[in-house]
């Protein structure tokens, strides 16, 4: 008999039991949209991270720490920037030396230092009082490094005073929805107590008397610094991080103080005080160094060679396999409970089959008297079972394709409306849908099996006489 | 040619052993018409169900032509039923979905025919019986007689050797009856083929050219 044949049968019969057959193939196509939508989120999940990691540069970047210790005990993603702090745990400084040094690796494309600003306690956009806390980081904006931005510019290398500021403080000032509007307002930032970096004109001492009471005013002091705002970073992952030149960093960290001359300190005499500075990048070494790479293909060599240099590297691939472990348990979880349903409706096939059979006993007796043996009996009752299960399965592939495409008109919209801009989170690869029906139908199958077998065995002489 | 030597079937109930064709030896000859007469439980429909393929004896042999049958395995039976056997019930066993066409055909999809070749012998064999402008009915729209007679276009289909109608005329009336002995025998008359009717009917008795009598599971 004909494979067509069988197929034409296996559709006719399944036609004449209209009702029972679409119950049953519901039953399948919610089971099969379950794990679509469930697999389908997780993998979607997943290209969201991608897509915003490369938006940001973060596959082609590797972040330097001072050195394997540190970069264990020390929170350094891939968004390197988000967490340069100032080196203070053990292993090798670095310095400029090592940042010519990194320059020399080979498929490294640029080096830049980053540093964390602190010693700021708060920030107000000019003009208002709200006051709200901003994390600056100084980093070299050479080309390499260029930020992704929706309004304004990247700073220069070397400029003083100015900023590029992330969605979180545009944000807070208000401008959301029209960021070409910051630009040229100026930041201004309240420095802590004690602050004597950029913009602080440290008087000398008094030359004789009451010191204490210039110490004390010194350490109470606090300053305002101005920023001018020369661009508006897009939104993502790195929002709370507000850009300045390391140049103007290292101004701002720099600490000046008057140093006593040895003198006699007779209140005739005139101390005599220099100005000594202390450069806590100069002392201290910078907090991370981002390396940026010619290729995504080359990051891994690149992070190797550097931590042959006794430094730590860490990479966006580090923190993606990561993620990508996370998701895939979630993805598997959620796939077993869009199986379970899926379990489900292949009960009720198997239940389906066996009813079928039961009523069908006497046809199977007329089958077998106009020569069908006990194989085609089986093969034809297994393909019905089968039929099922790819009707179900291609039901259920159609129906996601539709709700994927309402579900990410929407999904769209809010990620939007979340400032994160890209593309659709319900992705439906080719293998799922593939994978899915071919499941489906293995599942009717296997399903089939043994009711067709039951089938196959009824004596044809008793089936005729059932009525 | 039909040939038996020596068959039995039996059948165990609470114990006891019941013969239901006990040591059954008999020839048919091809184009015979043969009328298989005997008491309820007999075992005149297990003597045509072991003809016909459609059960096996324990113990004999049944050659048809030079076939041997008793010892082959299903699908060689299957094939021997499909080919070379039509059979007739008394209570038509159509498919209530299937067109008076599509029963017919059912046969022919067994034996691997395909779409086009089918349909076409299928509207031949409901002609050769008078029902060719009634096959697209389903048997739901057609009389006792006219599915009756979808069933032995049915048992046509393949241009069989022998075929056997278990009381063909027992849900029928008289009249009706009638008309479809006529068309078994103009068929077993026309096209040669050995007609095996078990049946309590004496009309069928009368136009048959033998009457084999069985009693408690043996041929007299």
């Amino acid at each position: 008999m004909h494979i067509f044949d069988y197929i034409r049968t296996g559709l006719k019969n399944l036609w004449r039991q209209k009702l029972r057959s679409s119950l049953t193939i519901v039953a399948v196509v919610i089971g099969a949209i379950s794990v679509i939508v469930m697999v389908s989120l997780v993998i979607g999940a997943k290209s969201v991270f991608m897509q915003q990691l490369e938006a940001m540069g973060a596959l082609t970047q590797v972040t330097v720490t001072g050195s394997s210790e540190v970069e264990e005990s020390g929170s350094n993603g891939p968004f390197g920037f988000m967490e340069a702090s100032n080196n203070e745990g053990e292993g090798a400084e670095l310095n400029d030396e090592v940042v010519e040094k990194l320059k020399g690796i080979s498929h490294v494309q640029d080096v830049s230092p980053a540093a964390s600003v602190w010693g700021f306690q708060s920030a107000r956009l000019d003009g208002s009082d709200k006051k709200y806390s901003a994390m600056l980081v100084g980093y070299k904006p050479t080309p390499a490094f260029e930020q992704s931005i929706i309004a304004g510019r990247n700073l220069e290398p070397g400029e003083i005073a100015k900023i590029v500021i992330g969605g979180g403080l545009l944000d807070s000032f208000g401008y959301e929805d029209n960021p070409s509007d910051i630009l040229g307002q100026k930041v201004v930032f309240k420095t802590n107590k004690g602050y004597t970096g950029y913009g602080v004109d440290l008087p000398k001492p008094p030359a004789g008397g009451d010191q204490e009471q210039y110490w004390e005013d010194m350490n109470d002091k606090t300053y305002d610094i101005e920023a001018e705002i020369v661009g508006v970073m897009s939104p993502g992952p790195g929002d709370q991080q507000n850009f300045i030149t390391m140049a103007w960093a290292k101004q701002i960290l720099t600490n000046k103080f008057w140093k006593g001359q040895g003198g006699e300190s007779g209140y005739k005499s005139e101390p005599q005080y220099e100005l000594d500075i202390y450069n806590q990048i100069k002392e201290k070494g910078y907090g991370s160094i981002m390396v940026k790479v010619d290729s995504t293909d080359n990051v891994e060599q690149v992070a190797s060679d550097i931590e042959e240099m006794d430094l730590g590297a860490s990479t966006a691939k580090d923190f993606l396999d990561e993620l990508t472990k996370l998701l895939n348990i979630l993805g598997v979880i959620l796939g077993a409970i869009g199986a379970v349903s899926l379990a489900v409706a292949t009960i009720g096939i198997v239940n389906t089959m066996v009813m079928a059979i039961y009523e069908r006993t006497r046809e199977i007796g007329v089958m077998r008297a106009c020569g069908a043996s006990r194989g085609v009996v089986r093969k034809l009752f297994t393909l019905e079972a089968a039929l099922l299960g790819l009707l179900g399965g291609l039901m259920g592939v159609a129906v996601s394709y539709g709700l994927a495409t309402v579900g990410n008109y929407y999904g769209n919209q809010y990620l939007l409306d979340q400032g994160m801009s890209f593309s659709n989170i319900i992705s439906l690869p080719w293998w799922l849908l593939l994978g899915i029906i071919g499941f489906t139908t293995l599942v009717g199958l296997l399903a089939g099996l043994y009711p067709a077998w039951r089938a196959s065995r009824l004596d044809p002489v008793e089936a005729l006489r059932r009525e | 040619m039909i040939q038996l030597q020596g068959v039995n079937k039996v059948y165990e109930l609470g114990g006891e052993k019941i013969y239901a064709l006990d040591n059954v030896s008999l020839e048919i000859a091809p184009g015979e018409f043969v009328a298989v007469m005997g008491p309820s439980g007999s075992g005149k429909s297990t003597l045509a169900n072991v003809i016909g393929g459609l059960d096996s004896p324990d113990s004999g042999q049944i050659t048809v032509g030079d076939q041997e049958i008793t010892k082959i395995r299903d699908k060689a039976l299957s094939t021997y039923r499909n080919k070379k056997v039509g059979f007739v019930f008394q209570t038509f066993n159509l498919h209530s979905g299937y067109t008076a066409l599509e029963n017919v055909m059912i046969p022919l999809v067994f034996a691997g025919v395909r779409l086009g070749k089918r349909k076409k012998k299928a509207q031949a064999c409901l002609q050769a019986v008078g029902l060719g402008d009634r096959m697209k009915h389903k048997p739901g729209q057609l009389s006792g007689g006219q599915r009756q007679r979808v069933s032995i276009a049915r048992a046509l289909a393949n241009d069989p050797e022998i075929i056997i109608a278990d009381e063909p005329t027992g849900n029928l009336d008289t009249k009706k009856g009638r008309e479809i002995i006529d068309l078994l025998k103009k068929l077993n008359v026309e096209q040669g083929v050995i007609l095996i009717a078990i049946t309590h009917d004496s009309e069928i008795a009368r136009q048959a050219g033998r009457i084999i009598n069985i009693k408690d599971g043996r041929v007299s």
